[in-house]
């Protein structure tokens, strides 16, 4: 596996070869990197999206807080999220904060995805009222938005998310998985987002 | 190491569908709810021991209120030496027209009278511990030839389903079933192919009926009741 400023490298050393004298910013590689790995992750992903486990990185202790004027619970994304095709989006699990995995019951607590549409038609159905322990949940941008079996005493336990980033949160020096074999398709379509800039740019 | 537990919760039999066809947690809440349907259906139509009995006070107006948890009627009892004795069900009780007292002279309340005999020859019964009428549109039971104050047995079939926020347990043994329900359901909302689903789900059904078939010696006791001590010719 390589580090982003690796994969950078080798952006520029292809451009090089493939256009003399073509020389863009960082930002403008680190960019169209960025939309190259997303649809490199899509694609690769858009059949069954739990081969992405390997991508996850992990946001321990996260604060749940409440709206004032509605009561709900929510979260305020620690980060960005990458955009997938299902309702979790990014956030690939959510788990209790005081999780504790020696023990059998760790999953006493589960955290599910919906949608926000299906929060409000759920809202009065027996799925509501039937379990204890199940916590719906809806991914927007920037947000987690929890359903009302969200208390305050699993709110106080703060949550740990598992969660897919977009290639611009990542830092210089950690490793970019990328989907196998497709390390080559990486570089090439990001230098072709980057001919193409260059093409309206001239 | 202890026997698993012939118990599972509703959240159970979701994860483990949703374990073994590999599909993502998206479809865990409208799984939730068909399991709950596919629970309901079972416990009216295919499952015993579900029945429930509750111990309820005839109010002033000669009601009794049907439970949170009523899905469908079994019987109005009162227990005689060791058995529940059943009230009649009678469409043509006189009710309080108001619905907050009774008025005598209109004959709201006015308890069955015991016989009315004219000759030898007619014929006809009562049942001398009383009568309901189901009026479940009013979620109660009106009765009949009971004093206002005392106690009857409504056996129900019950929901099955907790609503208070604790978890719901079934037997493990309609498990299969109810997988089999949830996903037969789920194609044909979708507007899938649900055809083999559907099968599917009866092959378990049957499975699950076969089990809660009752046995010989209920049989033999059902044949037994109707012997009596005559010399048999």
């Amino acid at each position: 596996m390589a580090t982003k400023q690796q994969h950078i490298d080798l952006v520029y050393q292809n451009l090089k070869r493939v256009a003399p004298g073509f020389k863009p910013e960082r930002q403008l590689v680190e960019h169209s990197m960025g939309k190259a790995w997303s649809q490199i992750l899509h694609n690769a992903f858009r059949k069954d999206l739990s081969f992405l486990d390997f991508y996850v990185k992990d946001y321990k202790d996260q604060a749940v807080s409440q709206d004032a004027d509605t009561k709900q619970y929510y979260i305020d994304l620690p980060v960005a999220i990458a955009q997938l095709p299902d309702k979790s989006e990014g956030v690939r699990a959510v788990l209790r904060g005081d999780a504790d995995y020696s023990t059998p019951a760790y999953t006493s607590t589960q955290y599910v995805p919906v949608s926000d549409t299906t929060m409000e038609q759920m809202d009065s159905l027996d799925c509501m009222n039937a379990e204890s322990g199940v916590v719906g949940y809806a991914v927007r941008y920037d947000k987690i938005m929890f359903d009302r079996k969200m208390t305050a005493i699993l709110a106080a336990k703060k949550v740990h998310l598992k969660l897919v980033v977009p290639f611009d949160v990542y830092d210089a020096t950690e490793n970019i998985p990328v989907p196998s074999g497709q390390g080559e398709n990486l570089v090439m379509m990001t230098i072709q987002f980057l001919m193409g800039s260059n093409q309206q740019q001239q | 190491m202890a026997e698993l537990s012939g118990q599972k919760t509703l959240k159970q039999v979701v994860d483990e569908l949703l374990f073994m066809t590999g599909q993502p947690k998206d479809n865990f809440m409208r799984y939730l709810q068909l399991a709950i349907r596919g629970f309901k259906e079972a416990n009216i139509l295919h499952l015993k021991g579900f029945a429930k009995v509750t111990k309820l006070t005839v109010s002033d107006i000669k009601t009794i209120t049907l439970p949170d948890d009523y899905q469908s009627f079994v019987g109005v009892v009162v227990p005689i030496n060791g058995e529940y004795w059943a009230l009649s069900e009678k469409e043509t009780l006189v009710f309080s027209q108001s619905g907050l007292t009774l008025d005598a002279d209109d004959g709201e309340g006015v308890d069955i009278k015991d016989s009315y005999f004219f000759e030898y020859i007619s014929s006809g019964g009562v049942n001398k511990e009383g009568y309901f009428k189901l009026e479940e549109k009013n979620n109660r039971i009106i009765i009949n030839s009971v004093t206002a104050g005392s106690e009857v047995m409504l056996i129900y079939v019950s929901s099955g389903i907790n609503e208070a926020g604790t978890n719901t347990y079934v037997p493990d043994r309609i498990i299969p079933m109810l997988h089999s329900y949830i996903l037969y359901k789920d194609a044909m909302y979708h507007g899938q192919q649900y055809q083999y689903y559907q099968d599917e789900y009866h092959r378990e059904l049957d499975k699950v009926k076969y089990i809660e078939m009752p046995g010989l010696s209920a049989f033999r006791d059902a044949l037994y009741q109707t012997f009596n001590p005559l010399p048999k010719r």
